[in-house]
């Protein structure tokens, strides 16, 4: 990926930022921790004990579309639609296999996590379709998922606009993704 | 109406939102969390028929039936492998929220609050319950951010003075939780550092970056939008009241439960 020299220093800086900032995150915590007297690994331990149902929670959806997007992948209707669109695609370089991922995004959070891990695992998590995968996973919401719910807990029937809004939200967010994987990878 | 204690979160909120209580979520008795489930049927669907005929198309179908188990039990060990990071950081998570980093973020967070909701008054229930929401998401607290977010609505909708509309609130409220602004995504983190990724972490900053022009792009549209419709223009002076006084509060059934929490499976 050749970026503009202008850009480079914002590269730079972005690259700096992103190898800093979970560890510096992790030891704010702990530093902030220390010094209130939380007794760390007692609240540590309970709030680990959190992720058992979460991960029983992930089995199902994983193995659903890790099922489904294997043998998409293996009947090479993925090689197909990648001629297919190649015209569209080849100008952006979008890897073809990860469009279903940016379709699945705004409905379902665990399909889509499905999906992204079966580009992941099958074309390693530092090939560019499986960094693009990690980053659009992360670049967006379910929105129309959490519009439905909202609304529809306190009975709003005419949505107004908000369903274009997050459509505009949603749009941006992949193209932001898609923008910052390339020019990062 | 059974509802979820969540003390060490209320007490960050000084004032009404504290008393208040927080919706109930029904746990949701199948696979996953947010879904919206009649688009993912279809592709669903459409993913194994397309697999299959095109596999026997191109002479692959073995390739194909092969590729459906071998998929299905690297979807299960995965899920197992994804144990051990998820419990680290909600384990790190829960000592976050002890050492009163929630508090710390809310505090920062309610100037931008102030100045997103003028439609809200200062020191309103709504405002509370606003600002638990976005500090609970973006620590990727996503099980305890549906709640908060449901009560925002509810106390939104007593601002409301067309029960069955969307409020302007409403929809900036949205425009933002519908962003995912995150400061650390676990799962993906999770799952690239069980794949073996050099740098798992190094996705955290382009996934910020991403759902803050996200974030900034929905909202943006949301004042444009108000102001070409000739309404109330989104922007009053801090403080104000809504244009139009609601009239008896509207009665307001206690919302259905979700169908389950925003949540577990945080993007």
């Amino acid at each position: 990926m050749s970026a503009p020299a202008h850009s480079a220093g914002l590269i730079a800086a972005l690259s700096l930022a992103a190898r800093y900032f979970l560890p510096l995150l992790v030891l704010a915590i702990v530093l902030l921790a220390a010094a209130r007297r939380v007794p760390v690994f007692e609240e540590f331990s309970q709030g680990a004990r959190r992720a058992l149902p979460l991960v029983f929670r992930l089995v199902p959806p994983l193995v659903g579309m890790l099922a489904a997007v294997s043998a998409l992948r293996a009947s090479g209707a993925f090689d197909l639609l990648a001629r297919l669109l190649d015209p569209l695609l080849k100008g952006v370089g979008f890897p073809a296999e990860v469009l279903p991922l940016a379709l699945v995004r705004p409905f379902s959070g665990s399909a889509a996590l499905g999906i992204a891990t079966e580009i992941i695992h099958a074309r390693g998590p530092d090939s560019f379709p499986g960094w693009l995968a990690s980053i659009l996973l992360g670049s967006t919401e379910t929105t129309f998922y959490v519009l439905t719910v909202y609304f529809g807990s306190v009975g709003i029937r005419d949505f107004r606009h908000a369903p274009w809004v997050g459509l505009i939200g949603e749009m941006v967010g992949l193209a932001a993704g898609f923008t910052l994987a390339r020019l990062l990878y | 109406m059974p509802h979820i204690p969540r003390p060490s979160l209320i007490r960050l909120v000084e004032g009404k939102a504290a008393s208040d209580q927080v919706p109930e979520v029904r746990p949701k008795a199948t696979g996953g969390d947010r879904e919206a489930m009649g688009v993912i049927n279809a592709l669903w669907a459409a993913m194994l028929i397309l697999a299959l005929v095109t596999g026997a198309a191109t002479g692959r179908e073995q390739q194909v039936v092969n590729a459906l188990f071998s998929g299905a039990s690297l979807g299960a060990k995965i899920a197992l492998d994804l144990l051990g990071v998820m419990a680290f950081w909600l384990g790190l998570t829960q000592v976050a929220e002890k050492a009163g980093v929630l508090r710390i973020l809310t505090r920062g967070l309610r100037p931008l609050v102030r100045w997103l909701f003028p439609q809200v008054p200062a020191g309103h229930p709504a405002e509370g319950a606003i600002l638990l929401n976005f500090t609970a998401n973006l620590l990727g607290l996503g099980n305890a951010a549906t709640p908060f977010g449901l009560l925002a609505m509810r106390h939104l909708q007593d601002l409301n003075p067309e029960p069955s509309r969307a409020s302007p609130a409403m929809i900036t409220f949205l425009a933002i939780n519908t962003a995912g602004i995150t400061l650390v995504p676990a799962l993906i983190m999770a799952v690239r550092a069980q794949a073996g990724a050099a740098d798992p972490g190094g996705i955290l900053v382009p996934c910020l970056l991403a759902t803050v022009s996200a974030a900034a792009a929905a909202l943006a549209a949301d004042r444009l939008w108000q102001k070409l419709a000739g309404g109330r223009p989104a922007g009053h002076p801090a403080g104000s009241r809504p244009p139009k006084p609601p009239a008896p509060p509207p009665q307001i059934p206690p919302g259905p439960a979700a169908p389950g929490g925003r949540g577990e499976v945080h993007p």
